[in-house]
């Protein structure tokens, strides 16, 4: 590493990142990142102050960087975390490079014009068109903090910052987004979107997933996420799967138990952890109060929603859409309930079943548990299941229903016929000649554009703060054309229709790969406008893009931010195969997770801080980024940030900048948590606040505020 | 065709207009932070969410005898039999529940002394009937007061939130304390579709006041670094934040939040001395019930309140005098908390403003005990009680059968519904029943949904489908 200018401060930093101690010096003014755009601080964020001779990104000393930044002893928690050893053998065997082969040609373009420039024509070519000005390009600083927040779900370690920052080379934007979508984290934050996007919760108000059957999709998700698995081929594989939801290895079905004892069951479930599974997804479409039809409505209306981004599929399971979606969806008015029930019948074989014995009892109990689980039996073509009262257990869906959950089926809704046949209503499509049901709905509908739109839909929100289609989960599929308008009074859905079909079609042309698609976008010019507008602003400009959306960061990004940037851990046990983690983002579930403890109150602080963070159930309630008081009680009180700062204090972040100069102490606080430079004018009054009274109390003092400030608290 | 075939018939038919988009307010999030008005309550409220002007109401007499609510909500599902619908079964019933016959209503004297002490003011329906029996359906459908598995249902708000949301324009600037605050609440429902600003504020007890607002490092530290993050976010969390108008709402949301702080309102309010914890019970549920009392006395813009108890679920060893998850040891938590939240309320002046409204989501197996677990398993007949907020006490509302009918047992089913719809009694019922005392509109339907269908307050409203309990009123 060589260092040009004269910089004795971030000589300072750059020696004891790496680990080095580095003895005094005089320190000059620090320039740093001023609101306005400013030579000596553009100089300084392109690197300007010191260049890496063959360093690859983080050069040499990449893991030293590394482990001061994490912390070594939080490296060892993370890893002591990590699932058990049976999951990780098998998270191991199958780690795949982070982009797979036919990416990174395309993710190598990808810092060139091509792919970013496409989302930039259609974007700033609207832009153009309604004659709004877009805001000024992110600072490094802002980019890499937003870029992480969104990729990672938290924010970059102090040494990751300072390694970007002071990185001179052009690329090194395109070389950072490389960088953090290889990186395990990724995984840990996507496994919990699409935890979310399917609502994986062990309890909802119409079944137990059982927490080894919340687990297995869990695993299930995490794994197509460390694998970079296809998307499509991940929703084919969820759609089609089946057998015991929890992927345990349970002893065969029988009416007796297999277990001789009590003790023995235990065993079992201590000795056997839940392996990945996508049943608990046909599992969690589970009706109560109402004949088996129901569940077969639930499971379309689920799959509409989460895999289609077609919530009005709901509707249409219980009437026509003639006469009740006039004013909501120009599809929906078209589509006739038979629709739906062709859609729904493609789940007739499926038949949820529980255990069929109790296992012997605990002593002093009369009786012993059903084991907890279910299984998902795809029942064979023609086999069809009733009870003694003649009411449909599984197999068909047939017209016969007058009661439950939704309106009677009846044959003179459907032209006399009493059965329906699984036709899938976006175009057409029927199962081939002895292909399960399950299976040809995944194949049918993983090749329709509309999968492709849903998906890239709903992660472009996660990056814009807004869908193309907004909500994402309300597309009115007779409206997406430009070229092809709608009647009056209906008007274009997207808000860059074009766009969203590049974007679906790049998505298909790239096997469906998640990181083709982050990448895209990240690379692109438009996710990398700033948040700051210069002009006046008008609501209206949102839907253009024309700034960068600021959102409270969520309930994990928050807690692991404090975790990564104080360099204290709090280990959070689980009722899970996951076990004990450090970060939020590694838990399974955002429901009474991690476990409480009377002895342990930082666990109860860290559920109340999550949940006032409004992290969703995935039932009723979903993920919000809305603030509120009792956030800002959480963020100056909680002792999960105000113990914690203590404890930083004396063995993590905090006590590490002890020992440094003013300068450097009040810097580098900056740079660790809110990943950025201070401002000259910040590191003036920090110095000041700093030398007002106890030194280390002082310095508590500005990390209580910098974890309060703005930005810190939002993704800007 | 009588009352019941018209509520069966209507049941059926499921009938659910929808309203159209393009005449529903639209608000979005931005235009809602910049019209945002002072910082107030646990959550920064402003009215102009309050949206869309119900465009369908119709012209109903609402109670509007109570200003407050608290639920008590006993999850798991309480025994009607053995409680507040009690039946004595000979060699069953332990003899120490020493019913006795208070106000007309037969008692278990013995498991719930305190209660009886009170029972004069507390009405009973016994006509309750769930419309599910499994758990975490019937507790949600309790909570929101409708099909959790309905397309509403999906993303109804809890009653508490729709209370919170009706009652915003009730509040006054000075009053900071949060409209919808929810005891030991676990997986209570949320806002649902609402703002989460109507999002029930969930805490805990807790002898040293309310979380968070006390900060550990001490008051003179918490001035100095208050002052040190305000001079250090500069203009980021002020009306004009370059980032936009979320981030500006951050610097009123904080002063919202230090109203909290070192305020001795808060702190009376939230705290509380052993010697009171002891008088409720010394149990998480007592703690909390004694802070919805202080809560209401301190008048600080709460109006729901709701503390939830769990443990009901006694499939097993239900009469196990020992044990804390049985009819013994859910009783003794539920008691002695019960009757000195109504003595309480009652000294202060505040019963009758009021309501307090204690149920399960079903009720329990009647007759003899479970052969296999000696317990009682679940059953659609449930109670309801009610004090306080104009609700006449010392009455039961319907009735079940007191004799033995073959093989039925007394407390298996309605014999007389006891009141103008001549059914039994459903949550929706309960749920109008409480918006009317409040003084809410039970029939109003809301244009803001994401559906775009219309939100009802009460389902099938426009059907007439559900009433209020006005007979709880009378005399």
């Amino acid at each position: 590493m060589q260092f040009r200018g004269s910089g004795p401060f971030w000589l300072a930093l750059a020696l004891t990142v790496a680990g080095a101690v580095w003895a005094g010096g005089a320190i000059p003014a620090l320039a740093g990142e001023p609101a306005e755009s400013d030579a000596a601080v553009d100089d300084l964020e392109r690197g300007g102050w010191i260049s890496h001779v063959g360093c690859s990104f983080f050069g040499e000393h990449r893991e030293d960087y590394l482990l001061s930044g994490l912390g070594a002893e939080m490296l060892a928690a993370e890893q002591r975390s990590k699932l058990t050893a049976a999951v990780t053998a098998r998270l191991d065997s199958s780690v795949a490079p982070p982009l797979r082969s036919r990416t990174s040609a395309r993710m190598a373009e990808s810092s060139g014009p091509i792919a970013g420039d496409s989302i930039d024509a259609f974007i700033f070519g609207e832009l153009e068109k309604q004659g709004i000005p877009p805001a000024p390009p992110t600072t490094d600083s802002e980019f890499l903090r937003r870029a992480t927040l969104d990729l990672l779900g938290r924010i970059p370690t102090e040494a990751e910052s300072f390694a970007f920052l002071s990185d001179a080379r052009q690329d090194k934007r395109a070389l950072a987004i490389q960088y953090l979508l290889a990186d395990s984290r990724w995984a840990d934050r996507w496994a919990m979107f699409f935890g979310d996007l399917y609502r994986n919760t062990q309890l909802t108000a119409q079944v137990n997933r059982f927490p080894g059957g919340r687990d297995a999709l869990h695993l299930f998700l995490l794994e197509s996420m460390r694998l970079n698995k296809p998307y499509d081929q991940m929703v084919r594989e969820m759609l089609a799967s089946g057998g015991i939801n929890d992927g345990r290895a349970w002893p065969a079905a029988t009416t007796e138990s297999p277990f001789a004892s009590f003790a023995d069951y235990q065993t079992f479930l201590r000795t056997s952890p839940p392996q990945a599974s996508g049943a608990s997804y046909i599992v969690g479409g589970r009706m109560t109060g109402g004949p088996m039809h129901d569940t077969y409505d639930n499971l379309a209306t689920v799959a509409a929603r989460d895999l289609l981004g077609i919530t009005h599929m709901d509707c249409v399971l219980c009437h026509n859409g003639a006469g009740h979606l006039e004013s909501l969806n120009l599809w929906g008015v078209n589509a006739k309930r038979s629709d739906g029930w062709g859609f729904a019948a493609f789940f007739q074989k499926v038949q949820l079943q529980r255990a069929r014995y109790r296992v012997p009892p605990r002593t002093g109990d009369t009786v012993g548990p059903v084991p907890p689980y279910y299984v998902v039996i795809e029942l064979p073509d023609g086999r069809v299941i009733r009870n003694r009262n003649g009411d449909l257990v599984a197999g068909e869906y047939s017209l016969d229903t007058d009661s439950g959950n939704r309106p009677s089926r009846t044959p003179d809704q459907f032209g006399g016929k009493t059965k329906v046949d699984p036709l899938y209503p976006f175009g057409g499509g029927t199962p081939g000649a002895g292909e399960p049901l399950r299976q040809a709905l995944g194949r049918l509908l993983t090749a329709d554009r509309q999968f492709a739109r849903a998906a890239v839909n709903y992660v472009w929100r996660e990056f814009f703060g807004r869908g193309i289609v907004d909500p994402p989960d309300q597309f009115d599929l007779m409206r997406l054309s430009a070229t092809n308008p709608p009647p009056e009074p209906w008007s274009v859905q997207p808000s860059h229709p074009e766009l969203l079909e590049w974007l679906a079609k790049g998505f298909e042309e790239h096997g469906y790969d998640l990181k083709w698609l982050m990448a895209t976008i990240t690379s692109s010019r438009a996710y990398q406008l700033s948040s700051r507008y210069d002009g006046a602003w008008s609501p209206s400009y949102d839907r253009y893009l024309a700034r960068h959306q600021a959102s409270r960061i969520p309930a994990e990004a928050l807690l692991d931010s404090v975790t990564i940037s104080s360099g204290v851990t709090i280990n959070m046990p689980t009722n899970s195969v996951v076990g004990t983690v450090v970060f939020a983002l590694q838990l399974p579930d955002v429901q009474n997770t991690p476990n409480q403890n009377r002895n342990r109150p930082e666990l109860a602080q860290t559920v109340g801080m999550l949940d006032a963070f409004f992290r969703g159930d995935r039932q009723e309630s979903q993920r919000s980024s809305e603030v509120s008081i009792l956030q800002a009680l959480h963020l100056m009180n909680n002792p999960v940030i105000v113990a914690r700062i203590e404890q930083s204090g004396r063995t993590g972040s905090l006590s590490r900048l002890l020992g440094e100069s003013d300068d450097a102490l009040v810097g580098r606080l900056y740079l660790t948590v809110l990943s950025r430079f201070a401002t000259p004018d910040e590191l003036a009054a920090g110095v000041a606040y700093l030398r007002g009274g106890d030194r280390r109390q002082r310095a508590e003092d500005l990390m209580w505020s910098l974890y309060n400030k703005v930005d810190f608290v939002f993704n800007y | 065709m009588n009352e019941k075939q018209r509520f069966d018939k209507l049941i059926a038919r499921r009938p659910h207009p929808h309203f159209g988009f393009y005449n529903r307010p639209h608000l979005s999030r931005r235009q809602f932070f910049r019209s945002a008005g002072a910082g107030l309550g646990g959550f920064y409220l402003l009215d102009r969410i309050l949206g869309g002007e119900p465009a369908k109401a119709a012209e109903v007499e609402t109670k509007n005898t109570a200003k407050n609510c608290i639920f008590l909500f006993l999850a798991g599902a309480p025994s009607h039999v053995d409680t507040f619908d009690f039946k004595e079964y000979p060699g069953v019933t332990p003899a120490d529940f020493a019913p006795e016959t208070i106000s007309g209503l037969r008692f278990p004297t013995g498991l719930m002394p305190n209660t009886a002490r009170v029972l004069d003011r507390v009405a009973i329906v016994r006509s309750g009937l769930s419309w599910a029996l499994a758990h975490p359906l019937a507790q949600t459908w309790v909570q929101i007061g409708r099909n959790p598995t309905s397309a509403l249902g999906r993303i109804a708000p809890h009653i508490g939130s729709v209370i919170a949301i009706e009652k915003e324009a009730e509040r006054r600037p000075d009053q900071i304390f949060p409209s919808f605050i929810a005891f030991n609440a676990g997986g209570t429902p949320g806002a649902g579709y609402f703002s989460q600003h109507y999002a029930p504020f969930k805490t805990s007890p807790d002898p040293e006041g309310l979380a968070n607002t006390a900060h550990a490092p001490g008051q003179q530290r918490f001035e100095s670094r208050w002052e040190l993050l305000n001079a250090m976010d500069g203009n980021l969390r002020s009306a004009n934040s370059p980032y936009g108008a979320e981030p500006a709402a951050m610097g009123k949301l904080y002063d919202g939040a230090r109203d909290l702080m070192f305020n001795p309102v808060v702190t009376q309010a939230f705290s509380y001395a052993p010697e009171e914890s002891e008088r409720y019970g010394s149990t998480a549920f007592g703690d909390a019930c004694l802070l919805a009392g202080k809560i209401l006395k301190a008048d600080q813009g709460t109006r729901f309140i709701q503390v939830t108890l769990g443990g009901w679920d006694q499939h097993q060893d239900i009469y196990d005098p020992a044990a804390n998850n049985s009819i013994y040891g859910t009783t003794r938590i539920l008691d002695p908390a019960y009757a000195a939240l109504i003595e309480d309320l009652e000294s202060a002046g505040l019963l009758d403003e009021t309501l307090i409204v204690l149920c399960g989501e079903f009720g329990r197996t009647v007759g003899s005990l479970s052969n296999v677990r000696n317990g009682r398993d679940h059953y659609l007949q449930m109670f309801y009680a009610l004090a306080g907020g104009g609700v006449q006490g010392g009455k039961a509302i319907g009735a079940t059968n007191d004799e033995v009918i073959g093989s039925i047992q007394p407390g298996s089913f309605t014999v007389e519904p006891g009141w103008s719809r001549n059914r039994d009694i459903r949550p929706e019922d309960m749920e109008a029943t409480i918006y009317s005392a409040m003084g809410v509109n039970w029939t109003t339907v809301r244009r803001d949904d994401p559906l775009g269908r219309g939100f009802y307050y009460v389902p099938l409203s426009d059907d007439d489908a559900y009433a209020p309990v006005h007979e709880l009123w009378e005399a």
